[in-house]
């Protein structure tokens, strides 16, 4: 299927750091899928443009494995919505990947702007 | 069952993902909205920014693992009804496929009872291969002497015949052909216990050399060669240049354990020379009342003579046996 490999290249070529993202986001409490997304674009300053329909296949793939756990709870609009939150082992992934995340950037840095 | 669980939640964990999509989708509306996008350009808005909606379903979903399984389901229900539509279509291929099959059964089921099934000795349990032991411990097919001399000295056997397999050439009538052919002592059809259906079986007179030619034929030969006539008795067939009256035809399915024949010829050993050779299989069905332990003990008694007696044949070598039903398959 042709549509379905597009999607999932683009998929691919954000996974790492969606997931990052997704998980630094949790880190300051539970939240809904949408308002991830939200997060996201705004923390960014709008500069991070996630497709918010390739949330859910990384949120559901995190939830795979362990990194995230969900729940249904109603919003203060009164609407059901599946808030997401960190697990144990998704706070050591977190920190893992924001060390390397560190390293890679000081690496870029480096060849960039050699001193 | 984790299967049936994953089935069942399945539908629930589909619910859940529309309902978080759905949610997502008002969510971000209502947020434009409240920056007072007008509503229709909001939902659309929402929609825009959140890509294909069944493509992120469907790529969720085949992180639960079911995706092939699904599309396989879906191929399923389209064949079924496209099936439907075309009743003509159906019903030749279904009459095509009933027919074959009850055909095929049928078949199979003849040719099994007639030809393949296993056909059972009598009383099996009395069979025994009997081999010889090299000093190794391994079995080994007999030598000429010592199958006379067990024949001779054991006490447990109601009697022990042996049997090779020898090429046999037929000429005479008909084209000339070469089948398998046994050359076997006489009696071992009276082992087995399966008599034959037309004339006699080899009996010892015509297993002593200079006696004249004889040969007993499978059920299939019989009927190949001679279509099964009752008149081929007393014939003569050409089996390797000599000829050899028949005496005897065996049922369909007979053969001796783990060797198929046509024809069966006397084994009709030269005692003046024996020869040293290890050639020969040989059967033997026990005495009534002797058991499979106390026939072992005999037999070993007897090997131990032989190996005294002619140590350059026999010095460390033994006898024993194994279970002849297992081998007795038949057809």
């Amino acid at each position: 299927m042709a549509s379905d490999d597009r999607y999932q290249n683009r998929i691919k070529l954000l996974q790492g750091t969606l997931d990052m993202l997704i998980l630094r986001t949790l880190q300051w409490g539970p939240e809904h899928g949408h308002g991830i997304g939200l997060a996201i674009r705004n923390t960014s300053q709008d500069v991070l443009q996630v497709e918010h329909g390739s949330l859910y296949p990384a949120l559901h793939r995190l939830r795979k494995q362990g990194l995230i756990e969900a729940e249904w709870k109603t919003t203060e609009n009164k609407q059901r919505a599946r808030y997401y939150r960190l697990t144990g082992k998704g706070k050591k992934m977190l920190a893992a990947e924001e060390s390397r995340w560190n390293r890679m950037v000081e690496a870029i840095g480096r060849v960039m702007r050699p001193a | 069952m984790p299967v049936l669980r994953g089935l069942f939640n399945r539908s629930q964990e589909e619910r859940e993902l529309d309902e978080e999509m759905r949610f997502h989708l008002a969510a971000e509306a209502q947020l434009r909205i409240d920056r007072g996008e007008p509503a229709d350009s909001a939902e659309r808005s929402a929609l825009r920014d959140f890509g294909n909606v069944t493509l992120a379903r469907e790529v969720t979903r085949d992180m639960w693992g079911w995706g092939a399984l699904e599309r396989a389901a879906q191929d399923l229900r389209f064949a079924a009804r496209m099936l439907r539509k075309n009743v003509a279509f159906t019903a030749v291929a279904l009459a095509a496929l009933t027919l074959g099959i009850g055909a095929t059964t049928a078949m199979f089921s003849v040719v099994y009872s007639v030809l393949l099934k296993p056909m059972q000795f009598p009383e099996p349990d009395r069979l025994a291969m009997v081999w010889e032991r090299q000093p190794s411990g391994r079995h080994n097919v007999v030598q000429t002497h010592n199958f006379l001399d067990w024949r001779s000295r054991n006490r447990s056997f109601l009697n022990i015949a042996a049997y090779v397999s020898v090429p046999a050439n037929l000429s005479g009538d008909g084209d000339p052909v070469q089948v398998p052919g046994l050359r076997v002592t006489a009696g071992i059809f009276e082992i087995l216990g399966v008599p034959p259906v037309l004339g006699r079986t080899i009996r010892p007179e015509d297993d002593a050399v200079g006696a004249p030619a004889v040969a007993v034929l499978s059920n299939g030969l019989w009927q190949r060669r001679l279509g099964g006539r009752a008149d081929a008795l007393g014939r003569k067939v050409l089996v390797n240049g000599a000829a050899c009256e028949i005496i005897g035809v065996m049922p369909a399915g007979f053969a001796v354990p783990s060797q198929t024949a046509d024809v069966y010829l006397p084994m009709q050993f030269d005692l003046a020379h024996p020869g040293r050779g290890r050639n020969y299989r040989t059967v033997a069905r026990l005495k009534p009342n002797v058991s499979l332990a106390a026939a072992q003990a005999d037999m070993q008694d007897v090997a131990a003579q032989l190996a005294q007696e002619r140590p350059d044949d026999n010095y460390r070598w033994s006898a024993f046996w194994g279970p002849a039903a297992g081998a007795c398959y038949i057809n």
